[in-house]
Protein backbone atom coordinates (compact mmCIF):
# COMPACT_ATOMS: atom_id res chain seq x y z
CA UNK A 1 0.00 0.00 0.00
CA UNK A 2 1.34 3.17 -0.82
CA UNK A 3 -0.30 6.69 -0.49
CA UNK A 4 0.64 10.64 -0.79
CA UNK A 5 -1.26 13.41 0.10
CA UNK A 6 -2.19 16.98 -2.62
CA UNK A 7 -4.48 19.73 -2.46
CA UNK A 8 -6.94 20.29 -5.20
CA UNK A 9 -5.52 23.17 -7.23
CA UNK A 10 -7.75 23.99 -9.79
CA UNK A 11 -10.46 26.52 -10.07
CA UNK A 12 -13.53 24.07 -10.94
CA UNK A 13 -12.46 21.35 -8.13
CA UNK A 14 -12.79 17.76 -9.39
CA UNK A 15 -15.62 18.35 -11.63
CA UNK A 16 -16.89 16.82 -14.91
CA UNK A 17 -13.85 17.09 -17.05
CA UNK A 18 -11.10 16.91 -14.14
CA UNK A 19 -12.86 13.54 -13.35
CA UNK A 20 -13.07 12.41 -16.74
CA UNK A 21 -9.39 12.82 -16.72
CA UNK A 22 -8.49 11.40 -13.61
CA UNK A 23 -10.84 8.69 -14.02
CA UNK A 24 -8.99 7.83 -17.45
CA UNK A 25 -5.47 8.27 -15.86
CA UNK A 26 -6.19 6.17 -12.97
CA UNK A 27 -7.61 2.96 -15.37
CA UNK A 28 -4.28 2.85 -16.87
CA UNK A 29 -3.22 1.11 -13.69
CA UNK A 30 -4.21 -2.28 -12.38
CA UNK A 31 -3.74 -1.05 -8.48
CA UNK A 32 -6.84 -0.27 -6.37
CA UNK A 33 -6.73 3.20 -5.96
CA UNK A 34 -9.10 5.25 -3.69
CA UNK A 35 -9.44 9.15 -2.82
CA UNK A 36 -9.90 10.45 0.65
CA UNK A 37 -11.26 13.51 1.58
CA UNK A 38 -8.43 14.71 4.25
CA UNK A 39 -10.34 15.85 7.69
CA UNK A 40 -13.35 14.08 5.97
CA UNK A 41 -16.17 10.79 7.04
CA UNK A 42 -13.66 7.65 6.56
CA UNK A 43 -16.74 5.77 5.51
CA UNK A 44 -18.30 8.65 3.11
CA UNK A 45 -15.42 10.30 1.90
CA UNK A 46 -13.58 8.16 -0.01
CA UNK A 47 -14.04 6.50 -3.55
CA UNK A 48 -12.61 4.52 -5.79
CA UNK A 49 -10.71 6.33 -8.42
CA UNK A 50 -11.67 4.27 -11.19
CA UNK A 51 -15.19 5.05 -10.83
CA UNK A 52 -16.40 8.69 -12.67
CA UNK A 53 -19.32 8.80 -10.31
CA UNK A 54 -17.99 7.69 -6.85
CA UNK A 55 -15.01 10.73 -7.73
CA UNK A 56 -18.33 13.33 -8.73
CA UNK A 57 -20.23 11.82 -5.15
CA UNK A 58 -16.86 13.17 -3.63
CA UNK A 59 -17.78 16.83 -4.53
CA UNK A 60 -13.81 17.81 -4.06
CA UNK A 61 -13.71 21.86 -4.89
CA UNK A 62 -10.83 23.88 -5.20
CA UNK A 63 -8.30 23.94 -2.13
CA UNK A 64 -9.69 20.49 -0.23
CA UNK A 65 -6.92 17.87 0.97
CA UNK A 66 -7.24 14.53 -0.49
CA UNK A 67 -5.14 11.45 0.00
CA UNK A 68 -4.64 9.19 -3.21
CA UNK A 69 -3.53 4.93 -2.07
CA UNK A 70 -3.04 2.31 -4.23
CA UNK A 71 -2.64 -1.02 -3.38
CA UNK A 72 -1.25 -3.70 -6.12
CA UNK A 73 1.86 -4.06 -8.47
CA UNK A 74 2.43 -1.12 -9.67
CA UNK A 75 0.93 1.16 -6.42
CA UNK A 76 3.83 3.81 -6.12
CA UNK A 77 3.55 4.60 -9.93
CA UNK A 78 -0.33 5.18 -10.00
CA UNK A 79 -0.14 7.65 -6.74
CA UNK A 80 2.59 9.41 -8.31
CA UNK A 81 1.03 10.10 -11.54
CA UNK A 82 -2.11 10.81 -9.87
CA UNK A 83 -1.05 13.43 -7.77
CA UNK A 84 1.00 15.41 -10.73
CA UNK A 85 -1.93 15.39 -12.87
CA UNK A 86 -4.10 16.85 -10.23
CA UNK A 87 -0.99 19.47 -9.16
CA UNK A 88 -1.00 20.26 -13.18
CA UNK A 89 -4.31 21.83 -12.04
CA UNK A 90 -5.75 19.72 -15.21
CA UNK A 91 -4.27 21.81 -17.75
CA UNK A 92 -6.90 24.75 -16.81
CA UNK B 1 -20.99 18.06 -23.51
CA UNK B 2 -20.78 14.26 -21.72
CA UNK B 3 -20.48 13.71 -18.57
CA UNK B 4 -23.41 16.04 -17.56
CA UNK B 5 -23.23 15.92 -13.77
CA UNK B 6 -25.88 16.86 -11.17
CA UNK B 7 -24.86 16.84 -7.41
CA UNK B 8 -27.86 17.55 -5.14
CA UNK B 9 -29.78 17.69 -2.02
CA UNK B 10 -33.51 17.13 -2.55
CA UNK B 11 -35.86 19.43 -0.48
CA UNK B 12 -39.62 18.83 -0.08
CA UNK B 13 -40.62 21.27 -2.95
CA UNK B 14 -39.11 19.03 -5.36
CA UNK B 15 -40.44 15.85 -4.11
CA UNK B 16 -43.88 18.02 -4.52
CA UNK B 17 -43.41 18.94 -7.83
CA UNK B 18 -42.58 15.60 -9.17
CA UNK B 19 -45.75 14.08 -7.26
CA UNK B 20 -47.68 16.78 -9.14
CA UNK B 21 -46.90 15.99 -12.37
CA UNK B 22 -46.77 12.17 -11.53
CA UNK B 23 -50.42 12.65 -10.25
CA UNK B 24 -52.06 14.72 -12.77
CA UNK B 25 -49.23 15.84 -15.60
CA UNK B 26 -47.68 12.38 -16.70
CA UNK B 27 -50.08 11.87 -19.64
CA UNK B 28 -51.43 14.99 -20.32
CA UNK B 29 -54.63 13.48 -23.35
CA UNK B 30 -55.35 11.41 -20.26
CA UNK B 31 -56.08 14.15 -17.92
CA UNK B 32 -57.19 16.48 -20.10
CA UNK B 33 -60.33 14.21 -20.39
CA UNK B 34 -60.54 13.36 -16.79
CA UNK B 35 -60.82 17.32 -16.04
CA UNK B 36 -63.91 17.54 -19.32
CA UNK B 37 -65.74 14.47 -17.83
CA UNK B 38 -65.01 16.02 -14.18
CA UNK B 39 -66.50 19.31 -15.22
CA UNK B 40 -69.32 17.49 -16.71
CA UNK B 41 -70.07 15.10 -14.36
CA UNK B 42 -69.80 17.43 -11.34
CA UNK B 43 -72.25 20.74 -13.63
CA UNK B 44 -74.71 17.61 -14.30
CA UNK B 45 -74.36 16.31 -10.26
CA UNK B 46 -75.14 19.95 -9.33
CA UNK B 47 -78.14 20.49 -11.56
CA UNK B 48 -79.66 17.33 -10.64
CA UNK B 49 -79.62 18.17 -6.82
CA UNK B 50 -80.88 21.58 -7.67
CA UNK B 51 -83.71 20.06 -9.66
CA UNK B 52 -82.77 22.11 -12.70
CA UNK B 53 -82.52 18.61 -14.40
CA UNK B 54 -83.26 15.67 -13.62
CA UNK B 55 -81.45 11.89 -14.43
CA UNK B 56 -81.67 8.62 -13.44
CA UNK B 57 -80.63 6.96 -11.07
CA UNK B 58 -77.73 5.58 -12.46
CA UNK B 59 -77.04 8.56 -14.71
CA UNK B 60 -76.90 10.48 -10.83
CA UNK B 61 -74.89 7.53 -9.19
CA UNK B 62 -72.28 8.02 -12.67
CA UNK B 63 -72.20 11.42 -12.44
CA UNK B 64 -71.21 11.34 -8.71
CA UNK B 65 -68.67 8.79 -9.28
CA UNK B 66 -66.81 10.91 -11.92
CA UNK B 67 -67.66 14.12 -9.59
CA UNK B 68 -65.25 12.44 -7.05
CA UNK B 69 -62.47 11.46 -9.39
CA UNK B 70 -60.73 14.75 -9.21
CA UNK B 71 -60.88 15.39 -5.21
CA UNK B 72 -59.57 11.75 -4.90
CA UNK B 73 -56.13 12.74 -7.21
CA UNK B 74 -55.77 15.73 -4.95
CA UNK B 75 -56.26 13.63 -1.91
CA UNK B 76 -54.24 11.50 -3.51
CA UNK B 77 -51.12 13.94 -4.06
CA UNK B 78 -51.64 15.25 -0.19
CA UNK B 79 -51.18 12.03 0.65
CA UNK B 80 -47.85 11.17 -1.08
CA UNK B 81 -46.93 14.20 0.07
CA UNK B 82 -47.56 14.06 3.57
CA UNK B 83 -46.02 10.06 3.77
CA UNK B 84 -42.66 11.51 2.32
CA UNK B 85 -42.28 14.35 5.18
CA UNK B 86 -43.00 11.57 7.61
CA UNK B 87 -40.94 8.90 5.87
CA UNK B 88 -38.15 10.71 3.28
CA UNK B 89 -36.12 12.75 6.25
CA UNK B 90 -33.06 10.50 5.54
CA UNK B 91 -33.57 11.29 2.10
CA UNK B 92 -33.04 14.64 1.87
CA UNK B 93 -30.43 14.82 4.05
CA UNK B 94 -27.97 12.71 1.60
CA UNK B 95 -26.37 14.32 -1.09
CA UNK B 96 -27.16 13.05 -4.49
CA UNK B 97 -24.78 12.53 -7.65
CA UNK B 98 -26.33 12.01 -11.25
CA UNK B 99 -24.23 11.78 -14.39
CA UNK B 100 -25.98 11.78 -17.38
CA UNK B 101 -22.95 9.76 -19.79
CA UNK B 102 -22.99 9.06 -23.70
CA UNK B 103 -23.89 5.46 -23.24
CA UNK B 104 -25.51 5.59 -19.52
CA UNK B 105 -26.96 7.35 -16.44
CA UNK B 106 -25.54 6.89 -13.03
CA UNK B 107 -26.58 7.31 -9.76
CA UNK B 108 -24.72 7.88 -5.94
CA UNK B 109 -25.99 8.64 -2.91
CA UNK B 110 -23.97 9.76 -0.04
CA UNK B 111 -23.41 7.24 2.52
CA UNK B 112 -23.99 4.10 0.12
CA UNK B 113 -21.11 2.10 -1.51
CA UNK B 114 -23.26 1.22 -4.10
CA UNK B 115 -23.85 2.89 -7.20
CA UNK B 116 -26.75 2.45 -9.83
CA UNK B 117 -26.55 2.91 -13.55
CA UNK B 118 -29.43 2.83 -16.59
CA UNK B 119 -28.97 2.12 -19.95
CA UNK B 120 -30.65 5.03 -21.76
CA UNK B 121 -32.57 2.18 -23.17
CA UNK B 122 -33.39 1.64 -19.91
CA UNK B 123 -35.61 5.15 -19.26
CA UNK B 124 -39.44 5.06 -20.61
CA UNK B 125 -39.88 8.47 -20.19
CA UNK B 126 -38.32 11.91 -19.35
CA UNK B 127 -40.00 15.10 -18.59
CA UNK B 128 -39.07 18.67 -18.34
CA UNK B 129 -40.88 20.96 -15.61
CA UNK B 130 -40.44 23.84 -14.57
CA UNK B 131 -38.14 23.60 -11.98
CA UNK B 132 -36.83 19.77 -12.64
CA UNK B 133 -35.81 17.33 -15.58
CA UNK B 134 -37.35 13.85 -14.44
CA UNK B 135 -36.32 10.12 -15.86
CA UNK B 136 -39.04 7.89 -15.35
CA UNK B 137 -37.65 3.75 -15.60
CA UNK B 138 -41.29 3.16 -14.51
CA UNK B 139 -44.37 5.06 -14.64
CA UNK B 140 -44.01 4.95 -10.25
CA UNK B 141 -40.43 5.67 -10.11
CA UNK B 142 -38.48 8.45 -11.43
CA UNK B 143 -35.00 10.39 -10.41
CA UNK B 144 -35.37 14.13 -10.54
CA UNK B 145 -32.89 16.57 -11.44
CA UNK B 146 -33.19 19.98 -9.95
CA UNK B 147 -32.05 22.63 -12.22
CA UNK B 148 -31.12 24.94 -9.57
CA UNK B 149 -27.88 22.84 -9.05
CA UNK B 150 -26.69 23.50 -12.39
CA UNK B 151 -26.08 26.57 -14.63
CA UNK B 152 -28.16 27.57 -17.73
CA UNK B 153 -25.88 26.24 -20.02
CA UNK B 154 -25.72 22.75 -18.24
CA UNK B 155 -29.73 22.73 -18.57
CA UNK B 156 -29.58 23.35 -22.05
CA UNK B 157 -27.12 20.38 -22.71
CA UNK B 158 -29.21 18.32 -21.02
CA UNK B 159 -32.49 18.99 -22.87
CA UNK B 160 -29.85 18.07 -26.12
CA UNK B 161 -28.97 14.75 -24.37
CA UNK B 162 -32.44 14.25 -23.44
CA UNK B 163 -33.15 14.85 -27.25
CA UNK B 164 -30.85 12.61 -28.46
CA UNK B 165 -30.82 9.90 -26.22
CA UNK B 166 -34.59 9.39 -25.91
CA UNK B 167 -36.25 11.21 -28.78
CA UNK B 168 -39.70 11.32 -28.35
CA UNK B 169 -39.70 9.45 -25.11
CA UNK B 170 -38.34 12.95 -23.71
CA UNK B 171 -41.74 16.06 -23.58
CA UNK B 172 -40.99 19.24 -22.01
CA UNK B 173 -43.94 20.10 -20.25
CA UNK B 174 -42.96 24.13 -19.38
CA UNK B 175 -41.97 26.83 -21.01
CA UNK B 176 -38.18 27.28 -21.90
CA UNK B 177 -36.35 30.49 -21.45
CA UNK B 178 -34.34 31.61 -24.64
CA UNK B 179 -31.06 31.08 -24.12
CA UNK B 180 -28.37 34.04 -24.85
CA UNK B 181 -26.98 31.80 -27.62
CA UNK B 182 -30.36 31.03 -29.36
CA UNK B 183 -31.59 34.88 -29.04
CA UNK B 184 -28.36 35.82 -30.64
CA UNK B 185 -28.44 33.34 -33.48
CA UNK B 186 -32.47 34.41 -34.16
CA UNK B 187 -30.84 37.97 -34.12
CA UNK B 188 -28.09 37.26 -37.11
CA UNK B 189 -30.92 35.06 -38.48
CA UNK B 190 -33.01 38.47 -39.03
CA UNK B 191 -30.06 40.37 -39.47
CA UNK B 192 -29.03 38.13 -43.03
Amino acid sequence: MYSKKTVIANATGLHARPASDFIAAAGKFESKIKITRVGGDPEEDVANAKSIISVLALGLAQGEEVELSADGPDEQQAVDSLVALIDSKFGE
Amino acid sequence: MYPIVYHFKSTLDDYREMTFFSTFSFRKGQNIAILISWIAGTTAFILDLADVIQLTQTIHLCALMVAVTMPMLFVSYLTNVRRFKVNGASYLKKAHTVLLGNDDVQYKESGNIHTGVDKWDDIAYAFETDHLFLLYRTPNSAVLLPKRCVTEKQIEETRICMKEKLGVRFKIRCRIKQGKTQKKHRLNKNYN
